[in-house]
């Protein structure tokens, strides 16, 4: 991680479901370097509260 | 008798009160110089027979009489010396008597053996007297050495015991109905209904579980033993302040405002009157205009403090009212008094300085020490399924759960009397519920106490009882007390000293979350995953969704709580547990929470610097030691949702640090 790196995602759990897609696509926000780039909490909670929602309209 | 002590004392002054103590010490002195009288002229007689000093006619007496054993002893070893003296001199002199010179040296070598015999034998008299009195029980003993029922020296509890003593203890400890030798044995032992008291000898010398608690060898306090029956010694004694009336440690607050008040004098004024308005206020911290100097920022608090009169702890003549406070640090933040944290570079390290302060909430403090009280940590707790086989005595109301890294957690139980059938009920739904953590039995237990018990943090005695670790607490209860307002937080109930009462919230979340180690070889992960992938844990993928974002929620309620940010600086998945319906996590454990400071120059944020840290969740700022904000923690999310999608820890080869400091 001070070199630059972090942790392997398998990229195949990006197409097992939905969830782990949309769940994935947020740790990559959480992941970044700058802090002030990085997404905040509130972002967050709205960012899953949202896509939880789509997920809800997926299964219907 | 008594009418001549009568008469004595009419004659004599009535300067002494105290009449008949004088008389008898009269009455004494004059029997004791008759029976010295008579013991003298006894011992006349007798030390004419056996002294070796004495009139030549007793020297003659006892050479006639026969050779004595002195002579003998002479005769042998020291008889050639003196004739070599004898015979040396023999040109000066003459011709000594042989027998005289002989019986003189014999004389002086006697004596000094007769007295280093008596010496000898006095000193292992008194060594047997001295042992034979002490140790029989007399009645002038020290009361406090003495058991009052049946009148013995109980032993001491920190000595090991010997072997018998310990079968002993075995058997009072596990004695059973079925055991007795005889009818009449049990009988009597019925008849006389006897409650044992809670021997924390027991606790001292069995070979149970401790937990890695606390010491008590060198700490006499006797509370201690009433509230940690389980303690065992983990190291050297500790040396506190110990306040014997509460059986506390005594500290005075730094947080307290209400007896350093914030008062401060102008200048120029004589007799300490306080500034009105207008005055210049020494000290008091003007945002407009910080001097960014060092030397001024360094000299802030010391031009303060040599300002007479400025302090109102100080009293006029220069001396301190608080005894206690010797630390020069410690002075500083007392009388830090706007509490104003000046530093001279910015958050992006720049040179303007930052005026930094603690957001009010901070300071909103309230111990709750009767919540503390309200508890019979002693009392033993019965549970109403076991009515038949009531409970052994080291079962009380507290029972040990765990322990992190400061402290220990207990279970404080409520009575199970006030609800037996509603917890018969809930008991019974349970087990037949799993919960895939590892302990599967204790959650179990309990889950059907969790809504009706307490959960009690002591802080562990191997840790020095210090300022800043007071601190770090208080600061926890704080944050949980503000907190108590988001479901997503553990509350708190009280808080008192270095101890707090949370909220039981039983089901552990981490080892669902991460089932078993956590790190795993590359290599073997990518076999398991070859057809198809199989994380480690057993979550559907909407209830990763769910966690996910309770998790976030919570933190959520932490950054944006309306008085303050709160970050939580130390987000792992074990902070986090299942209440016990399992419809609702709960974040706890702040041990390592700040409250972020407010810049009054650029009206921000201030960030903290925590030094270096090295551990997978943490986020590569702290890393590198730069200042730090609430964004730490989300990326420490950022690694816990990772966990929930895999069941691993992120970099998942490295075994390299992640702990649950509870």
């Amino acid at each position: 991680m001070i070199d630059g790196e972090t942790a392997y995602i398998d990229p195949r759990y990006k197409e097992r479901s939905f969830a782990e897609k949309k769940l994935i696509e947020l740790v990559e926000k959480t992941w970044i370097y700058d802090p002030d780039e990085r997404i905040n909490m509130f972002d967050a909670v709205a960012f899953l509260k949202q896509a939880i929602k789509e997920n809800e309209m997926r299964t219907r | 008798m008594i009418n001549s002590d009568h008469q004595l004392n009419d004659t004599e002054p009535l300067d002494n009160p105290n009449g008949g103590l004088h008389h008898r010490d009269n009455v004494t002195i004059r029997s004791g110089s008759a029976g010295s009288n008579g013991s003298s002229s006894n011992g006349v007689n007798n030390h004419s027979s056996s002294s070796p000093h004495g009139t030549p006619t007793r020297s003659t007496k006892r050479k006639i009489k026969k050779v004595g054993f002195w002579d003998r002893v002479n005769h042998h070893y020291l008889r050639r010396t003196t004739r070599s003296i004898n015979n040396s001199n023999y040109a000066k002199y003459g011709k000594k008597k042989h027998g005289a010179s002989r019986h003189n040296n014999n004389d002086k070598l006697q004596t000094l053996l007769f007295w280093g015999v008596v010496c000898f034998v006095s000193f292992v008299f008194g060594f047997a007297w001295k042992h034979f009195t002490t140790t029989s029980v007399g009645s002038d003993m020290h009361p406090q050495l003495r058991h009052t029922a049946d009148n013995k020296v109980p032993s001491n509890p920190y000595a090991k015991l010997n072997e018998q003593q310990k079968q002993q203890q075995h058997k009072t400890q596990h004695y059973d109905k079925n055991n007795y030798k005889n009818k009449q044995q049990q009988q009597a032992n019925i008849n006389s209904l006897v409650i044992p008291r809670f021997d924390t000898r027991q606790y001292m010398n069995s070979k149970k579980q401790h937990p890695q608690s606390v010491l008590l060898e060198g700490w006499n306090h006797p509370l201690a033993f009433r509230s940690f029956p389980y303690a065992k010694q983990t190291h050297g004694p500790i040396i506190k302040n110990i306040d014997s009336d509460y059986g506390g440690l005594s500290y005075h607050s730094l947080r307290n405002e209400g007896v350093f008040s914030r008062v401060i004098l102008p200048a120029d004024s004589d007799n300490g009157s306080l500034s009105d308005g207008d005055n210049v206020i020494i000290g008091a911290f003007d945002p407009d205009n910080i001097d960014t100097t060092s030397t001024a920022l360094k000299s802030r608090n010391r031009k303060r403090k040599r300002t007479t009169g400025s302090y109102p702890q100080y009293k006029p003549n220069g001396t301190k009212i608080l005894n206690d406070v010797t630390n020069q640090a410690e002075l500083t933040s007392y009388y830090d008094d706007d509490s104003v944290n000046i530093l001279p570079k910015s958050n992006d390290y720049k040179k303007i300085p930052r005026a930094c302060k603690k957001p009010e909430f901070a300071y909103n403090y309230f111990p709750s020490c009767n919540a503390f009280h309200e508890h019979n940590l002693g009392r033993v707790y019965d549970d109403p399924a076991d009515i038949v086989h009531p409970r052994p005595e080291h079962e009380t109301y507290k029972k040990y759960l765990a322990h992190g890294f400061y402290r220990d957690v207990w279970i404080m139980e409520d009575s199970p009397w006030i609800w037996p059938q509603q917890y018969a009920k809930e008991k019974e739904y349970i087990q037949t519920q799993t919960f895939g953590v590892e302990d599967e039995k204790r959650t179990n237990e309990m889950i059907p106490k969790a809504y009706r018990s307490t959960a009690l943090k002591t802080f562990q005695m191997k840790h020095p009882f210090s300022d800043e670790h007071w601190e770090e607490v208080q600061l926890e209860a704080i944050i949980m007390e503000s907190m108590t307002k988001s479901p997503r937080i553990m509350n708190l109930y009280g808080h008192c000293g270095f101890s707090t009462m949370v909220e039981v919230v039983p089901i552990e979340f981490e080892e669902v979350i991460v089932p078993g180690e956590g790190y795993q070889d590359p290599d073997t992960v990518e076999k398991r995953n070859k057809d198809g992938l199989r994380p480690y844990n057993d979550f559907t993928s909407d209830e990763k969704f769910g966690y996910a974002l309770e998790m976030a929620e919570s933190l959520a309620d932490l950054h944006g709580y309306d008085l303050g940010v709160i970050v939580h600086d130390d987000v792992q998945p074990c902070q986090w547990l299942h209440t016990p319906d399992r419809k609702m996590l709960k974040l706890g454990d702040f041990n390592r929470a700040t409250i972020m400071q407010w810049d009054m120059v650029k009206n921000e944020y201030c960030k903290f610097n925590n030094g270096p840290a090295f551990a997978n969740y943490r986020a590569p700022e702290e890393f590198a030691a730069r200042n730090l904000n609430e964004q730490i923690d989300t990326w420490s999310f950022g690694n816990n949702i990772y966990a929930m999608i895999t069941g691993l820890w992120n970099f998942v080869s490295m075994l390299f640090g992640v702990f649950c400091l509870v």
